[in-house]
């Protein structure tokens, strides 16, 4: 388990700095260590510095939130519905805020308001991911069955989309690639405002974890046992939903909906541990997805060339053979 | 000691199983709960573990209101065994039964040397070392009934509640374990309360029978349940004869 732990933090750094030396232009893993370390080095001239710390430093650091926490979301959801298919947007956080930029870009026209900015983008996916996170914890304080709370998730998914596909169909076509650039997603646009907006909401997230790793572990057992064994079931769900709310709707908000990582590394860290008490299971997991999508974000820089993939298509072409391996592996999944 | 006040049990206003006055479970006793399918058996073993289905009445333990126990208080009082099994199937035995430690471990559920004495206890008296290791997905049914019936005495309370523990287990584990139990009620003052249709088992190992009967809830020591005719009445088959305690299939 410890082993684990120190290949995985090796492994998070090397791609780390990989991920900053990479790209249209490549710079030394030495120069990029001095500019991280505050150190002088001569050959660093002001403009690779600026790239450094101001362009793929954001973009590296955004990866690693964005891979930690949305897998540490698919883990909660995984859990919570005793599900190995639930990921961070079952509950329809990303198709709201997917509805939200959807709105805004496609009905702006309508409205006469004229082009949207990115900061106008980021706002509407925040109300969005924010309105479905509000539907959702309404909908908890009714709805007692907890895979009923699943199936409304997967409704508010469906009528997202329902609405998004009609504004489609009447926008115009560079309306329409706006949105599809905005849902294949981006770690580039990121700025260091935003990533401070990130972090604060990621280590308040990770603090309210803390809280629940005991009844997260009682919830292994089922609802009805865990609940004789003292665990506050609803305050336990309450906070799980508002984690999962808190990470995949932030990093929705500025990435876009990232898909795939939220689902396939819970079930990578259950095979390389293979615990599932979420005293071990969650720093994997937080460790696995910074790892895999700074590993994904890599791949879609299509390093040495001047083209680049969008990071949603790459984490799917990675995610999804991964989940087929895991399955034809392990013959079946678990949660 | 566990009181039942004129308890009524079931689903929405629909009243599946009733007693008038005061039905008490002692401390140190292994009684048996026999009524036909749909009687209302598990509705009665929920009612009293969580006040799920509870219509009318009162659940008392220890002279306070069930209800007015908090959910920690409540983990430390009754156990229970379902039928059943929505946990995650890659939990190890060992972890299932470490999990089940919860009402004494802290925040973060830090098992303490004690903790770790009892489920090795557990696991020695219920012949689950050999199984320790494996994941609750390779069990086969017996087994993982074996396990879950471990669990409950790992979380060591005073009452335990079982729906139908030795469903799925061959006859030579039904009754080694139901002796089991028997000796743990006897010998620690616990008291298991358990659904069974093992009739002729139950008859001769528990030392109260709960019957369950057209919606009345019966409580009598064993001799006299066997005594009182009841079970034709349950049961009621020409093919099946019960005679002095003892039952036997007869086909014309």
């Amino acid at each position: 388990m410890k082993k684990q732990f120190i290949i995985l933090s090796n492994l998070l750094l090397v791609f780390f700095i990989a991920d900053i030396c990479l790209g249209t232009v490549y710079i030394e893993p030495q120069q990029v260590v001095d500019a991280l370390l505050g150190r002088e080095n001569p050959e660093t001239s002001t403009a690779l510095r600026y790239i450094i710390t101001d362009l793929r430093l954001p973009r590296a650091v955004m990866a690693v939130f964005t891979g930690a926490g949305l897998a540490v979301a698919g883990l909660l959801m995984q859990t919570l519905f005793r599900n190995p298919l639930a990921g961070p947007f079952v509950l329809g956080i990303s198709s709201g805020g997917g509805l939200g930029v959807a709105l805004v870009i496609m009905g702006a026209t309508a409205l006469g308001i004229g082009t949207i900015s990115s900061f106008g983008i980021i706002t509407a996916s925040v109300i969005g991911s924010l309105a479905v996170l509000l539907l959702i914890i309404l909908m908890s304080l009714r709805i007692k069955d907890t895979m009923g709370l699943l199936i409304v998730g997967l409704m508010v998914g469906s009528l997202s989309s329902a609405v998004v596909g009609i504004l489609s169909y009447f926008s115009s076509s560079e309306e329409l690639q706006r949105y599809v650039f905005w849902s294949l997603g981006s770690l580039g646009s990121i700025n260091w405002d935003d990533l401070l907006i990130i972090g604060l909401l990621f280590i308040l997230a990770m603090l309210l974890l803390l809280w629940i790793i005991k009844p997260l572990n009682a919830m292994l057992l089922g609802e009805s046992y865990a609940f004789s064994l003292g665990i506050n079931i609803k305050k336990a769900r309450w906070i799980i939903i508002i984690i999962t709310s808190i990470l995949a709707g932030s990093i929705t908000a500025f990435a876009g909906p990232i898909a795939f990582i939220g689902l396939a590394v819970p079930h990578l860290a259950r095979l390389i541990l293979p615990t599932v008490n979420h005293k071990i299971l969650i720093p994997t997991t937080l460790l696995l997805g910074a790892t895999l999508l700074l590993f994904c974000d890599l791949v879609s820089q299509l390093p040495f060339s001047n083209y680049s993939l969008p990071i949603n298509a790459v984490t799917s072409l990675l995610g999804a053979p991964l989940i087929i391996w895991l399955i034809l592996r392990k013959r079946n999944l678990h949660f | 000691m566990i009181q039942l006040e004129n308890i009524q049990v079931g689903y929405g206003h629909c009243v599946v199983a009733e007693h008038a006055g005061d039905l008490a479970f002692a401390k140190a006793k292994l009684i048996s709960l026999i009524g036909a399918n749909g009687s209302g058996k598990s509705t009665l073993l929920r009612a009293i573990a969580s006040g799920q289905h509870l219509i009318n009445g009162k659940v008392v333990v220890e002279n306070k209101n069930w209800k007015n126990y908090t959910a920690l208080e409540r983990s430390k009082f009754i156990s229970i065994v379902l039928t059943e099994r929505a946990f995650s199937f890659f939990l190890s035995v060992r972890e299932l039964l470490e999990l089940s430690r919860a009402p004494y471990t802290n925040y973060i559920g830090t098992l303490s040397d004690v903790d770790h004495e009892i489920i090795n206890d557990v696991l020695e008296n219920f012949d689950l070392k050999d199984l320790e290791n494996r994941r609750a997905g390779t069990l086969s049914d017996g087994q993982l009934q074996r396990v879950l019936i471990a669990r409950a005495i790992v979380q060591d309370t005073v009452y335990l509640l079982m729906d139908e523990p030795t469903s799925h287990l061959d006859i030579n584990h039904k009754a080694d374990l139901l002796l089991l139990l028997r000796d743990y009620c006897h010998k620690k003052g616990k008291t298991i309360i358990y659904a069974t249709h093992e009739i002729q088992l139950a008859l001769s190992l528990s030392d109260e029978v709960v019957s369950i009967h057209k919606g009345i809830i019966a409580h009598q020591p064993t001799v006299d349940f066997q005594n009182s005719n009841r079970l034709e009445t349950i049961f009621p088959s020409k093919n099946v004869i019960f005679e002095n305690g003892t039952m036997a299939f007869r086909f014309e």
